[in-house]
């Protein structure tokens, strides 16, 4: 399983383009699958049929990751950029970043290091840059439009590890579980999306497209254990997957968040309850398409969501795959 | 020959389309286009869809659409002096609407925009700094009272700009029913997204295109997508063209700032590559590019991330492969815009050397 984590969450896929990431994991997928197909905005669906006296099941986790696009190209060859996804300007200073050419830049802005170091200041997105190395902008090897992804090494730090991870570890959950699970009852839609970071439109209509009985998003989580949080939240690393209840964007469906549950005590599997107050994931897509899709969401916890070093403890990502397993096997009685 | 004369170009600038009162722009696109299409057809919302079935023997369905609606003012409030107090409906900046005249209600009342004169201003040193918001800005319809005011508008009634359309920098006036002159700068309002319309009509009454070819003018852009979304869920169609009147800020700006315009005036129509609401497929964007290559058409990029269109909107339920093509306007969402009628016909150029290709498009949607 850190295999397939280590690989792919070092895959490039900003949002949009996501071609990368969908096509190593239609490599994996393509062997379990009874169908592999992809719609025009570049889902990827691997579907595992049931044996008819189940339900219509999504699980879905996106294939984009954070990242920057090219606005600008200034005469000397600094490239003016804007974020995809939500990023601190913090973090910024000193990052790499990667194209999809393999091309790697590095990250300033018009105040330089001083002032961001001696003087803490921190300025506008207008004033960042990305410097590629190269003498004029004739030299290039990029351009308006070109997106890019920070350079996050996978780095194992025994059960725990660190990379870029939201969401390649609901990728990589996916993939385990199509391999591994035993019969299902139930037609299971395993749904890699894209453009999630820049507010779930592959989720969209993906769930409109293949019309789900029930939508369950696999997806990183802000653990709150860290030093004196601003935004106080109870999950832990390494204290089992969450399951979700609420988010800022959807309140989990009751039925399905106590089958999880159910399903975790059943099993003898540790789990947390998630109640966060920003932030959100595919399911609140899922849900709110068509007539509405009962949906929930299970989540590794992660410290340090959106910066270069995203922190999971292996434990919650092989629970959350038991997790699915015990709740995706079983019959669901409402 | 483009099917579009000054005379129809105008109207649809001068047009009263608000948001939600769309009807007048909807009626006059209607009746130009009803000799030229197979279908029309207006849903809930007010979008108005016209169809024109193609001569070729394939079943390739392509879908343009441009919204018929500006932004504008409305009236929330009727004062004892008989002024009108407003809000904007969709992005408005208040610092150009001091001083303007507006035309207000069903009934296209004349009125001004008031703001007080220099002379008060030089006494108060704050005035002078003063930047106006929608909520310091009344309309002076010449009512003595609020009862005189209340007679003629009400409440909810929407106020847009009495902006003539017109030519810039030309010696000789244009004949109105003449074919639209090929070059030259034109001026006037709401060519966000008269502009996009006019290009989807320009298509719609020249020759039959080999693909049917639908159009889809939209309501309500301008406040949230919304005529958009109401008619997505409909949408089955194998390519969507979004076409627009986009921001063009080619301007002088502060001295020792790097100057980066959205859009050039003049470099030809504007290609998305992504916007903040959403991303162009490769493969679109790419057949887009080859065409204008190919048939030697000028087009720059849009600067990337920054605004939204009906794209977003039509995107919410079907992944249907859709690329956004604009017209360069300089000064939209203001009183007059200027655009360059090169631009516009460039646009419509490309437009049409998409669709006359029916193969590459069959192979573009993965339908060959």
């Amino acid at each position: 399983m850190q295999e397939l984590v280590r690989e792919l969450s070092t895959v490039f896929g900003p949002p949009g383009a996501e071609d990368a990431v969908r096509e190593r994991i239609a490599h994996h997928v393509t062997p379990y699958a009874d169908a592999v197909t992809i719609d025009a905005m570049g889902n990827l669906y691997a579907l595992k049929r049931g044996d008819g006296s189940g339900r219509r099941i999504m699980l879905a986790a996106h294939m984009d990751e954070i990242g920057v696009i090219v606005t600008q190209v200034e005469e000397d060859g600094m490239l003016r950029f804007s974020g995809l996804g939500t990023l601190g300007r913090k973090m910024l200073l000193g990052q790499r970043v990667r194209f999809g050419n393999g091309a790697v830049g590095v990250i300033s802005h018009n105040g330089g290091v001083k002032a961001e170091i001696v003087e803490n200041e921190t300025p506008d997105w207008p004033k960042w840059f990305i410097d590629m190395g190269v003498q004029g902008a004739a030299a290039l090897p990029v351009g308006i439009g070109d997106v890019a992804v920070f350079d996050r090494p996978f780095v194992s730090l025994g059960r725990r590890a660190l990379g870029g991870f939201d969401d390649r570890i609901g990728c990589a959950i996916l993939v385990q579980l199509l391999r591994t699970l035993p019969a299902s009852p139930h037609d299971l839609l395993f749904t890699f999306t894209v453009q999630e970071e820049v507010g779930v439109r592959g989720a969209r209509v993906a769930a409109f497209g293949q019309d789900p009985e029930i939508g369950i998003a696999v997806d990183v989580t802000p653990a709150g254990d860290t030093p004196k949080q601003l935004t106080p939240a109870a999950v832990k690393l390494g204290h089992g997957p969450a399951i979700k209840i609420a988010d800022a964007q959807m309140i989990a469906h009751p039925r399905l968040r106590r089958a999880l549950i159910a399903a975790a005590q059943r099993e003898g599997i540790p789990f947390q309850p998630e109640v966060l107050t920003f932030g959100s994931t595919d399911a609140a897509a899922i849900q709110a398409a068509r007539a509405g899709v009962i949906s929930g969401a299970v989540s590794v916890p992660c410290r340090y969501v959106h910066t270069t070093s995203e922190m999971i403890d292996f434990g919650d990502v092989e629970h959350a795959v038991a997790l699915l397993t015990a709740f995706l096997t079983a019959e669901v009685d409402w | 020959m483009t099917p579009l004369t000054t005379a129809l170009l105008r109207r649809l600038s001068e047009a009263a389309g608000g948001p939600g009162n769309e009807g007048a722009v909807r009626d006059l696109i209607a009746r130009a286009l009803h000799p030229h299409v197979d279908a029309l057809h207006i849903d809930a919302m007010g979008n108005l869809t016209a169809i024109k079935r193609g001569r070729g023997e394939g079943d390739l369905r392509v879908a343009l659409t441009a919204h018929m609606d500006e932004v504008a003012l409305f009236i929330t409030e009727i004062d004892s002096n008989g002024l009108l107090h407003v809000a904007a409906s969709g992005g408005v900046n208040a610092r150009t609407l001091a001083g303007k005249g507006v035309l207000v209600g069903p009934e296209q009342l004349p009125g001004v925009i008031g703001w007080p004169p220099p002379h008060l201003q030089r006494h108060n040193n704050d005035e002078s700094k003063r930047v106006p918001k929608i909520e310091d800005l009344v309309i002076d319809i010449g009512a003595a009272d609020k009862e005189a005011a209340a007679a003629r508008v009400k409440i909810g009634q929407q106020a847009l700009f009495a902006t003539r359309f017109g030519f810039l920098g030309r010696d000789q006036a244009v004949a109105e029913e003449a074919p639209l002159p090929q070059k030259g700068r034109i001026k006037g309002k709401a060519f966000d997204d008269r502009l996009g319309c006019a290009a989807a009509m320009a298509l719609l009454m020249g020759p039959a295109l080999p693909c049917d070819l639908h159009a889809i003018f939209t309501v309500q852009e301008e406040v949230g997508v919304r005529g958009a979304l109401a008619a997505a869920e409909m949408l089955a169609v194998d390519l969507l063209l979004v076409l627009e009147g986009t921001v063009c800020d080619d301007l002088p700006g502060p001295v020792d700032e790097p100057r980066f315009p959205t859009t050039r005036l003049g470099d030809g129509p504007a290609l998305t590559q992504r916007d903040g609401s959403y991303v162009v497929q490769a493969a679109v964007l790419q057949h887009l590019l080859r065409t204008a290559a190919a048939h030697g058409i000028p087009y720059q990029f849009k600067h990337p991330n920054a605004g939204g269109t009906d794209a977003s909107g039509f995107g919410r339920y079907r992944a249907t492969p859709t690329g956004i093509l604009s017209t360069p306007c300089r000064y939209i969402h203001g009183p007059v815009a200027v655009a360059e009628l090169g631009d516009f016909h460039a646009l419509i150029q490309l437009l049409r050397a998409v669709l006359a290709d029916e193969a590459a498009l069959a192979r573009l949607v993965g339908r060959s």
